[in-house]
């Protein structure tokens, strides 16, 4: 890193004394805790009656890994199984094509040169995160029928690329941003060729952005429901429109499981990302 | 015959700007030799890092000419030119280990990995960092990372070597320390350095010439003892080094040499070579140490300059005071510590001022 002089000391102080502003105004302190409350508490109710001995979704009956068995072994089984392989399958494929696109465009918007419609490009890459969900699904359903797309897998996939590009793009072009050109002059000014200062030092940088694209694309991937919704066939699954499925007919515990199950995969898919731009600052 | 090592030929550089494009070289022309250790010095946005730039070949030069020992380089990319750069920031890649950093060029010439590591090992020798081939460059203090981007941009053994300001970010006594090392390394390597200050002592200590430059314009190229003793305008006096400049009216008299007045009529008798047009407002220069302060005597020669001792200021070594003669003539003075003057020196007294004539110089302009 450049040795630019840093203070951690001062600024170590001025944080503190933010805080302890902000904990002086009246109120805060309890419109935070019930934004916590609302957000969390469902979760947590899910994840401990996920474990209830009992029937019911209300009346704590002792503990029981009961329900998860159902999830592996009951007779909803094979169908929640073949709709998280279905989702996997689509998170992983569509997470790869985004990043990668996601990288490319970051690259031709943060390194390029100035072009004409650079901001238009910008929005127009962004602009998924904005537009409501319902409306995009409703788009892609009328574009699949209008070019006479067969319904599917593919159908899905498709789709999930293009809603996860921006998610993948934000990190990307927010660590680019971060590395100063300056690696890329030294390395042209040490006899590597642009390709090779691509290869041995730009991207090398930019690991932890992409790790985290991927990562962030792959979630909202997996926990796509909307779009997935409209834009499958008859008959095919993912996970989150198989649970949906499911909850229509009442609420039954190892639905409970099955949401415990993916809350755990996400918080530590989530948690990795965020290890792994955290490390990509250190350094 | 010295050998040319960069001839730098009308060098102009614009850079495009929608509204108001800046011309940060007008016509920039020089030479610096085989061997040697060249320092551009100037005030901020004079246009000395875009001139390193250019002949590193990360800026596109508007018109003019880089040639390196002879061939014209000015269309190589970056990385055909056999010219290495030390970056202010340093720039060490982050995600290599030092000793990956210093081989990183020897790589790109297509070294045998025999070769590499035997010169790696050699370079980290030279900045005597042997033990610290294996750590990542945020695990090292900015004077030793500092000596890592010298490793590695010495390390292909560059036809000329460019340093931009690399010990500005360093504290002082490090800074010092850098000073003599880097000299030394160009002594042991004989590469020529190309060496970016704004610091006119970095430059006297270290340079075997220095090119002054102001506002996209080299004023002066000498040796530092040339560009001292001898700045040829108003510019290179005031920024290197300390000088009192004064207004004159020259008249000139028998046998080349002409007289000088100061603007309270003190006459100067100089010698002077060159013819002087009498017409044109004139301005001398001394420096503080070529001016000798003692109180007044009894009686003053008539053709002395009497002041009064305005502020002095302690500098360890010396004492530096201010004289204010009159209205228009104030001079700074030096006077070494070493003396038996400087203890009598009290401000509001009355000083005899004696100019060593030697020391004054004309300026241009
Ligand atoms: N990329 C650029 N675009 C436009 N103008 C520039 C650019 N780079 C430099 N300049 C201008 O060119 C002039 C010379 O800049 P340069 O960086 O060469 O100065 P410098 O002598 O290195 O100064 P410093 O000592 O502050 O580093 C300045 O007026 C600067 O504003
Ligand atoms: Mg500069």
């Amino acid at each position: 890193m450049p040795a630019t002089k840093r203070n951690p000391r001062h600024g170590g102080i001025e944080m503190a004394r933010a805080t302890e502003k902000v904990k002086w105004y009246p109120g805060f302190r309890e419109i935070t805790l019930a934004c916590f409350f609302i957000l969390y508490a469902p979760l947590i109710i899910v994840m401990i009656y996920s474990f209830n001995a009992s029937q019911s979704i209300t009346i704590w009956g002792g503990f029981s890994l009961h329900w998860y068995e159902k999830v592996f072994y009951g007779v909803e089984a094979a169908k929640f199984k073949t709709a998280t392989v279905n989702s996997l399958i689509i998170a992983v494929m569509a997470a790869i094509v985004s990043t990668v696109i996601a990288t490319a465009a970051a690259l031709a918007m943060v390194r390029g040169k100035a072009f004409k419609g650079k901001s238009l490009t910008f929005g127009l890459i962004n602009l998924p995160l904005m537009v409501p969900e319902i409306v995009t699904a409703v788009a892609t359903l009328i574009f699949f029928s209008v070019i006479g797309f067969d319904r599917g897998l593919l159908s899905i996939l498709l789709a999930h690329i293009v809603f996860c590009i921006p998610f993948a793009y934000l990190p990307i072009s927010a660590r680019l941003q971060g590395i100063s050109s300056i690696y890329e002059q030294a390395g042209r000014d040490l006899y590597a060729t642009p390709g090779q200062t691509f290869r041995l030092i730009l991207f090398p940088l930019m690991v932890p952005g992409i790790l985290s694209g991927f990562l962030l694309a792959f979630i909202i991937s997996l926990d796509d429901f909307i779009i997935t919704n409209f834009v499958k066939g008859a008959g095919v699954e993912t996970l989150p429109t198989a649970i949906f499925g499911a909850v229509k007919q009442g609420i039954k515990p190892n639905i409970m499981a099955i949401s415990t199950l993916m809350l755990t995969v996400s918080i530590v898919l989530v948690s990795i990302s965020y290890l792994i731009s955290r490390m990509g600052r250190q350094e | 015959m010295t050998k040319i090592a960069l001839h730098i030929d009308h060098i102009v550089k614009v850079y495009p700007h929608r509204h108001h494009p800046v011309t940060a070289l007008k016509e920039v022309s020089f030479d610096i030799h085989d061997n040697e250790f060249f320092t551009l010095l100037g005030p901020s946005g004079c246009g000395k890092t875009t001139l390193l730039r250019i002949i590193a070949g990360f800026e596109e030069i508007t018109a003019g000419q880089v040639r390196l020992y002879g061939d014209d380089i000015s269309t190589l990319a970056p990385h055909q030119r056999p010219v290495n750069t030390v970056f202010q920031q340093y720039a060490l890649f982050p995600h290599l280990t030092v000793a990956d950093n210093v081989a990183f060029g020897l790589k790109r010439l297509g070294q045998s990995a025999d070769e590499v590591k035997a010169r790696t090992a050699a370079m980290l020798d030279l900045i005597q960092m042997t033990e610290y081939g294996q750590r990542k460059p945020h695990e090292l203090s900015g004077g030793q990372q500092q000596r890592v981007a010298l490793a590695r941009a010495l390390a292909p053994a560059p036809k000329v070597l460019l340093l931009d300001e690399p010990l500005s970010a360093l504290d002082l006594k490090l800074r010092q320390a850098m000073r003599e090392e880097l000299k030394a390394i160009q002594k042991q390597t004989g590469i020529t350095f190309v060496f970016v200050t704004h610091d006119q002592e970095e430059a006297l200590a270290m340079s075997d010439r220095i090119a002054v430059m102001s506002n996209g314009e080299v004023q002066q190229i000498g040796s530092p003892q040339d560009i001292y003793n001898n700045p040829r305008n108003h510019f290179v006096a005031n920024f290197i080094g300390e000088a009192n400049i004064l207004d004159v009216t020259a008249e000139p008299m028998r046998g080349g040499k002409c007289r000088v007045k100061l603007a309270n009529g003190t006459a100067i008798p100089l010698e002077i070579d060159h013819a002087i047009d009498a017409a044109k407002p004139l301005s001398i220069m001394i420096r503080p140490e070529h001016l000798s302060i003692k109180p007044v005597g009894k009686k003053p020669p008539k053709s002395a300059l009497i002041g009064t001792v305005q502020d002095l200021s302690y500098l360890g070594t010396d004492t530096q005071l201010h004289v204010r003669v009159d209205d228009r003539i104030s001079l700074l003075a030096r006077v070494q510590n070493d003396t038996s003057v400087e203890g009598a020196l009290k401000p509001g007294q009355s000083v005899q001022i004696d100019m060593n004539l030697n020391a004054i110089r004309m300026l241009d302009h």
